[in-house]
């Protein structure tokens, strides 16, 4: 049984005059369900937005790309052109971080959702915006003839939020891929996000790669996550296994460094060191120089993914001791 | 609305200003204004006749406002070298040159934009460096040259176009063309008359090419930094995330954002475009205002160039606010300042 | 009197270094920029060009004595051949010359037009844009005047008003060059004036011509020289603009602009005599934008195009 999206082996680097630059993505295996929320933590530059982008080939043009990316089947690496033309906003869509940003700010709200509409669909100038402002209340926004006239920058992040996610949504792809949709909002209206985007998938059940450095995000809505370290995917489980059984020392340090409670006195905790600026001369588990447990054997050895139970996997050669 | 007002308003005390220094240089700094305003040939008693007649004995404010006064009702004074009214002179004389500038500027825009936006969608490419090469060309080069070097190699070596004027000669026996809006080009579409057609079309090819060089190699390099940017921006990501065809994205989406920052520089290129008429005019002939400004000013014909500078003056506020009220409507924020 | 406290005083020396960039770094970055664009280096070479005929102008020529205007009549209107490599002007005089002899006025004229119009536009811009208020509003009235207006033309009546000459054309273009200067100076001194660093110079007691000229017009030497650069180039071209209509520089000077008016006559037949000197100048003015540009990468990188 194959899953909705199956990520094997993806690398991409950067290249500028013919020599690699970067390497930001060093060999990322994903798998998600149909209908599934999948978590995609780390730290800033670990590679979880070039991610999300990879899924719907959006990288820049002096990325390349190896491995691949099989979403419904198809391998999004080795599309043609026109082809993912079509695929992109139909089979899968995006859901940007700074919803302000997002949309073109010389045109209306409304008109930006009818082009992706017509363009798909085909339906008529009326048509399509029926259709629009049927996802605009689906997303719980009221006044949606107002919303869908105005231009951006008349409208606040938590309304523009759920526009996004009502374009994302109008041709009901199979699979969304929200880049931190919550960072750039505030703490009440990020939660009301959160829960309708958990509604919205559970109503018409797409798929969700929510792409996150929020911990507490992961906890609360995602069925399952992924853990990035370095261009890695250095730990997968259910939200549960994660925080009462985290393997990855990487993980390890970074429930350790949620502070804990009401406890004032203590100084936060931290990981010690910082994430290797070049990529690419990397030998061994990319973790290594940080880590509390290191042993000689990680120097040397890439360490692959070891099971630690059903569904739980931490690519740490001292996983498999246990 | 509020906006367009203000800045009428604005543009109005420019102007004012403008007049009064006009008046200055005219009365005030030469030694002797009358004979200054009468031609280097005049004798004492015509020079004393033209101080009785601008008043010059009369305080200095009094002196300032019949001349506004005589502005606003329309005299603007004799030329000295045609010895017709002045402002009868630069009314006849400006539609050629309008007509001139309005072919140039619509190619100069049109190519230039088309340009930018070609060498921004493919930066590093070919295309852009012909394009940077082309348009930083096009700025540097002088109109008076560039004219002459397109009459050397087109009309002198390939004989293909016409030299000078507007017009054929001998269409006045053939087919003589009715002036009804003193633009030729309209004119002859207006009496049906094909010959004029292509005559005044094949003279303006030239003359408005020359003067269309600095605009659109300045627009083409203002449209490629601004689209360069604007297709570097989160709303093109998803827009490309959403599926939209590529060429809908540049030409629709991304341009609409590019275009207000290039509306600024189209003011500077009209200021070119009003000097540059001089030249082009000068070489190819073209009897416009910018033919007629250049004997007023080596003749020294005082009244002549005062309504010259009033009437350049008047016309750069204006494109100004156009080009300031097109922006308001093109981008919907500019609209709340 | 109080102490200052030890992170305005921190503040301060930050923002001093940050001003002031190594010269060492900013070769280098012009030589990385050299070494990617061909048209950099060009801008460059045109510009070393010019100056060099400028100055080195009657040791290179051909024929120094028809460069500085004397007639050869046996040799009239010849085309390009070894003898004359640009050919002759109907008064016989080498053309290639002529052009040598040409650039010391072209180099000189924009020099004079844009220093001038830096000196006295700058301290304006800077006065007027830090202290704002009434000085402010006066500075910004004139300066509106001016701009209501081409530089080119209102340049062409100051000539016509004074007389046709060579350096009545520099002063009337400087006239109409110097409000662009104070108006730019004037928008980075605006933006200076709120900033934290500028501020804690004022606390600590820093006296506002100190501030003004340490502070303020350290931070506008980069688009000044960009801006004074390109406009090299364009004032050659309005001083040759002005020469070919007869507002500039008079016969017999071998001024560029007064080479291709006299070349007029004969486009025709003898096409070399106004073509070369035409040529000069939009070389001239080309180096100068080109290397303006270079100059805008090098010196602000954060514009990169």
């Amino acid at each position: 049984m194959s899953a909705l999206l199956e990520v094997a082996d993806l690398k991409v680097e950067f290249r500028s005059h013919g020599e690699t630059t970067s390497t930001p993505l060093r060999g990322i295996d994903l798998r998600l369900e149909a209908g599934e929320m999948l978590g995609l933590v780390g730290e800033t530059g670990c590679g979880k937005t070039l991610t999300g982008l990879s899924v719907l080939r959006l990288l820049p043009a002096s990325a390349h790309a190896t491995g691949t990316v099989r979403l419904d089947g198809a391998d999004v690496l080795a599309m043609s052109g026109r082809r993912l033309g079509s695929w992109r906003g139909r089979a899968v869509s995006m859901v940007f971080q700074h919803p302000g940003n997002a949309f073109n700010p010389v045109y209306p709200v409304g008109w930006q959702m009818v082009q992706v509409v017509r363009r798909h669909l085909g339906l008529s100038r009326a048509r399509a915006r029926q259709h629009v402002v049927e996802h605009l209340q689906m997303v719980r926004l009221t006044d949606v003839e107002r919303v869908a006239d105005a231009y951006p920058h008349e409208l606040s992040g938590g309304i523009l939020q759920r526009a996004m996610i009502a374009t994302a949504l109008l041709c009901r792809p199979r699979l969304v891929v929200a880049d931190e949709p919550t960072t750039a909002l505030d703490v009440t209206i990020a939660a009301q996000i959160l829960d309708l985007l958990r509604d919205l998938q559970q109503e018409h059940g797409f798929a969700v790669m929510l792409i996150t450095h929020n911990l507490g995000v992961v906890r609360s809505v995602c069925d399952r996550a992924a853990v990035l370290y370095a261009g890695r995917v250095v730990e997968t489980g259910t939200p549960e296994q994660l925080f009462s059984c985290p393997t990855h020392p990487y993980t390890r340090g970074l429930l350790g460094a949620l502070p804990v409670g009401s406890a004032r006195q203590q100084r936060l905790r931290t990981i010690v060191g910082q994430v290797p600026s070049d990529l690419r001369t990397v030998r061994g588990c990319s973790f290594a120089p940080r880590c509390p447990l290191v042993h000689d054997r990680c120097l040397v050895e890439d360490p692959a993914p070891v099971t630690v139970a059903v569904g739980h996997d931490a690519a740490c050669l001292l996983a498999a001791g246990r | 609305m509020r906006f367009v007002v203000r800045r009428i308003l604005s543009a109005c005390g420019v102007v004012l200003t403008l007049t009064f220094v006009t008046f200055l240089l005219a009365r005030v700094v030469p030694s002797n204004p009358a004979a200054v305003y009468i031609g280097p040939r005049a004798r004492p008693e015509q020079i004393a006749r033209v101080r009785a007649q601008l008043g010059l004995d009369d305080p200095l404010l009094v002196q300032y406002l019949t001349y506004l006064r005589d502005t606003v009702t329309g005299d603007w004074g004799t030329s000295i070298g045609t010895k017709r009214p002045v402002l009868d002179e630069i009314l006849s004389r400006l539609p050629a040159t309008l007509e001139l500038i309005a072919v140039a500027m619509t190619v100069a825009v049109l190519v230039g934009v088309a340009l930018g936006v070609l060498a921004a969608r493919h930066p590093g490419g070919l295309l852009d460096g012909t394009v940077r090469i082309l348009s930083i060309g096009g700025v540097s080069m002088p109109a008076f040259w560039l004219g002459l070097l397109l009459q050397i190699v087109f009309v002198g070596k390939l004989g293909v176009l016409p030299a000078t004027g507007r017009l054929d000669r001998t269409l006045e026996y053939t087919q003589p063309l009715r002036e009804v809006t003193g633009f030729h080009l309209l004119d002859a579409l207006l009496t049906l008359n094909a010959a004029a057609l292509s005559s005044a079309a094949s003279h303006l090819v030239l003359p408005a090419l020359t003067l269309a060089a600095y605009p659109a190699g300045l627009m083409a390099r203002m449209t490629r930094a601004t689209m360069r940017e604007a297709l570097e921006q989160d709303y093109v990501l998803a827009a490309r995330a959403s599926g939209l065809r590529e060429g809908f994205i540049v030409w629709r989406l991304a341009l609409r954002n590019a275009i207000p920052p290039t509306l600024t520089v189209l003011g500077l290129t009209v200021a070119y475009a009003l000097t540059g008429t001089f030249f082009v005019e000068v070489v190819f002939n073209w009897p416009g205002i910018g033919l007629f400004a250049t004997q007023a000013l080596l003749n020294v014909d005082y009244p002549s160039i005062m309504g010259i500078t009033l009437l350049a003056a008047i016309g750069y506020l204006m494109v100004n606010l156009v080009v300031d009220v097109v922006h308001a409507r093109l981008d919907p924020r500019v609209r709340l300042t | 009197m109080t102490t200052v406290p030890a992170d305005l005083l921190a503040a301060g020396a930050a923002a001093d270094s940050a001003v002031t960039s190594p010269f060492g770094s900013t070769l280098r970055r012009a030589g990385r920029v050299l070494r990617r664009d061909p048209l950099a280096c060009l801008g460059l070479l045109l510009v070393v060009l010019l100056v060099a005929a400028a100055v080195l102008g009657p040791w290179i020529a051909p024929y120094p004595d028809q460069g500085r205007g004397v007639a050869d009549v046996s040799s009239r209107v010849q085309a390009p051949s070894a003898g004359h490599w640009l050919g002759t002007d109907q008064l016989g005089r080498d053309v290639l010359s002529r052009i040598i002899f040409g650039a010391r006025g072209a180099l000189l004229v924009p020099l004079l037009v844009v220093g001038l119009a830096v000196l006295v536009g700058v301290p304006l811009g800077a006065v007027a844009g830090y202290r704002g208020g009434r000085l402010d509003e006066l500075l910004m009235r004139v300066t509106d005047v001016f701009l209501a207006f081409p530089p080119l033309l209102l340049a062409m009546v100051a000539v016509a008003v004074l007389g046709p000459s060579l350096l009545n054309a520099g002063l009337a273009l400087a006239v109409a060059w110097w409000p662009w200067y104070a108006r730019l100076v004037r928008g980075v001194a605006q933006s200076l004036r709120d900033r934290p660093f500028v501020e804690a110079a004022r606390a600590m007691g820093v006296s506002q011509p100190r501030i003004l000229s340490r502070h303020v017009i350290r931070n506008a030497v980069t688009p000044v020289m960009v801006q004074a650069t390109v406009d090299l180039g364009t004032v050659i071209l309005a001083a040759g603009a002005l020469a070919f209509l007869g507002l500039g520089a008079q016969p017999p000077a071998p001024d560029w602009g007064l080479m291709v008016s006299e070349g007029r006559v004969s486009t025709m037949t003898a096409w070399w005599i106004s073509t070369f000197p035409g040529l000069a100048i939009f070389l001239a003015v080309l180096g100068f934008n080109l290397f303006g540009d270079l100059l805008r990468d090098v010196l602000d990188p954060r514009d990169a195009r």
